[in-house]
């Protein structure tokens, strides 16, 4: 069931699931991250690239990504505690590519059902919800479900308070042959350290202006006039 | 050294900004095909009907300008960085300036690897040529700091040391930690002769008392208490913050205690001198305690500062931060005189020797750094 929460069976034996939600629970009791990212191996793989290291680090983040999440996991996690003890002012989420023996209608349910818990968890955070990036190196029907999936978030997260959705523009990764490179998807699923620089972008834009927090551009607190000054008169 | 100050931030545009923004706007709408729009604009913004060539594209440009910057100074202190490593005599002779002035130069003497875990803080032995460090990996770990020679390991603490102090001494080291508790250690017989329960929780800062007869120590379970250290019982607790008191420390003389709290007050016990306080607001602050009042502001760091030391020549402040910087400012002339990019990742603190002429780091990256100043 892609809404209900479920945690993952530990099929193998070697209970890395439950091992790596441990640790995120002592993580969230222990630090005070200002950034909390959630999901599967998309948001888990974000913080070994060069971009999540100099622009995203220095915001104080914590990330609780596992891969092969599926919605009803992150779910199951939520609610069993890992944004419980922390007063992020941003989290950031991206789950859905896994839930493979769902619709694109039910992973939508799915990902609703964790914003609210979400947002019933921490209602004064701000709640950025990231589109599904594409998979698969030609045109398949996983890219059709994701866009089906991304085009009705849009539509029902738009106008959400405290909710911010980030879409993929599909020429991101997409070429005009259709096709996707391995330079950004080395297994046209999970990014390259350039995928990410592109995956990235939008997103740490949104994180600062959210958080009204912009590393290296002049402390924000005083001298915002400075800033103006060399904005304004930077050269197009 | 957490305490956010609380600042209104207003957007002040100039009369010339304002109006190039209006005619960025225009050719915004202009461009986009907002025509009912554009014509209205122009009109409530008092707008000539035609639209200067040099505008277009500008809103856009400018929109996207602070993700431009960043990366640019990104870039830019990596290069220097660079720089500065091929180069380092860096400023006039060290014959020529007075040890007041001298400050570290990049780059670092010694790396010291070894912790486990970010190093949480790093302090001098008031006597001896030795630098103790603590870490999230809940140990103490002993250096020298002019051969850079590792000496040992403090072990005891089942989780993370947040910080560690000696008597004036330096015989006695007391350290805190998140298991709650405070150890004291002998520094001859290097063995942990006392441990202090009391705390509710996370205990973040921990100090003695000038005379060395009592230690104070400040928590997460938003008290500050007082220890004997002869018997280990806890003879004072104070209330009164609402929230986890980030540290405290004792003025030199013993009538004052400083603290600071995530409730982002500060109190002093009575009147008295100068405070020092770093923020995750980024900024420095001096204090004059007797009335209250911030008499100056440092400001250049990007991210929270984590550490201050005065230098012992008394011109200059120390700071460390998240913006993985050692900077150092001029008191008189309230600049930031010099910054070193220090480390990989968040330093988290730094001392000065009282005498010699070295400075220590410690980060997130787990190593401490010694720095000579010249």
């Amino acid at each position: 069931m892609h809404a209900v929460p479920v945690p993952v069976e530990d099929v193998v034996g070697d209970g890395r699931w439950m091992s790596q939600h441990q640790r995120f629970l002592i993580q969230a009791k222990g630090r005070e991250p200002e950034v909390v990212f959630i999901g599967d191996s998309i948001i888990q793989l974000m913080r070994f690239s060069s971009h999540y290291k100099s622009f995203l680090e220095p915001m104080h983040c914590l990330n609780f990504g596992i891969g092969s999440d599926q919605t009803q996991h992150v779910l199951w996690r939520i609610i069993n505690g890992e944004l419980d003890c922390v007063q992020p002012k941003v989290i950031v989420l991206e789950v859905g590519t896994n839930n493979h023996d769902h619709s694109a209608d039910q992973v939508v349910g799915g990902i609703m059902e964790i914003v609210r818990v979400t947002q019933d968890k921490q209602p004064s955070a701000q709640l950025i919800v990231m589109g599904i990036p594409p998979r698969g190196e030609k045109p398949n029907p996983v890219r059709e479900k994701i866009a089906t999936i991304n085009k009705d978030l849009l539509k029902k997260l738009s106008g959400t308070p405290n909710v911010t959705f980030i879409n993929i523009e599909p020429s991101m990764f997409i070429n005009e042959d259709g096709l996707i490179s391995h330079k950004d998807m080395y297994d046209y699923l999970h990014m390259t350290d350039d995928g990410y620089k592109k995956f990235c972008e939008p997103l740490q834009e949104e994180i600062q202006n959210l958080s009204q927090n912009f590393i290296k551009v002049e402390n924000i607190s005083q001298d915002m006039q400075s800033i103006n000054e060399v904005l304004a008169s930077d050269t197009p | 050294m957490v305490i956010n100050h609380k600042i209104q931030v207003t957007m002040v545009l100039s009369q010339r900004q304002r109006e190039e923004l209006n005619r960025a706007i225009a050719d915004y709408l202009s461009t986009n095909g907002y025509c009912n729009a554009l014509t209205e604009f122009q009109k409530e913004a008092d707008m000539p009907g035609d639209i200067d060539k040099k505008y277009a594209g500008l809103l856009e440009k400018k929109w996207t300008s602070v993700i431009r910057l960043q990366k640019k100074v990104m870039d830019l202190e990596a290069k220097l960085s660079e720089a500065e490593k091929e180069f380092h005599t860096g400023g006039p002779a060290r014959d020529r300036r007075s040890p007041a002035e001298w400050i570290p130069r990049p780059p670092e003497r010694y790396a010291l690897s070894g912790h486990r875990s970010p190093v949480t803080r790093v302090i001098f032995h008031p006597v001896f040529s030795i630098m103790v460090s603590a870490s999230e990996d809940a140990t103490i770990k002993l250096w020298d700091f002019e051969t850079g020679d590792y000496e040992r390991t403090l072990k005891g603490h089942t989780d993370s040391v947040q910080d560690i102090a000696f008597d004036h001494t330096g015989k006695y080291l007391a350290s805190c930690s998140a298991d709650m508790s405070i150890k004291l250690w002998d520094f001859q017989a290097y063995d942990c002769v006392k441990t202090l329960h009391g705390h509710d929780h996370n205990v973040s800062s921990v100090t003695f008392v000038p005379s060395g007869d009592f230690v104070v120590s400040s928590s997460r379970d938003k008290t500050i208490k007082m220890w004997e250290v002869a018997t280990g019982y806890c003879v004072k607790t104070y209330t009164g913050h609402r929230e986890w008191v980030r540290m405290v420390r004792v003025y030199h003389d013993g009538s004052l205690l400083a603290s600071c709290s995530n409730d982002q007050n500060k109190k002093g016990a009575r009147s008295g001198p100068f405070l020092l306080s770093g923020s995750r607001d980024k900024n420095i602050k001096m204090w004059d305690v007797s009335v209250g009042l911030c008499l100056f502001s440092l400001i250049g760091h990007d991210n929270w500062i984590r550490g201050l030391v005065f230098h012992p020549g008394g011109k200059y402040v120390l700071s460390a931060s998240d913006d993985k910087t050692l900077r150092i400012w001029d008191i008189k002339n309230k600049r930031n005189q010099k910054t070193l990019d220090a480390h990989q990742h968040f330093v988290t603190s730094i001392d000065m020797h009282r005498s010699a002429p070295y400075v220590i780091t410690g980060s997130v990256d787990q190593t401490v750094k010694v720095w000579e100043c010249r």
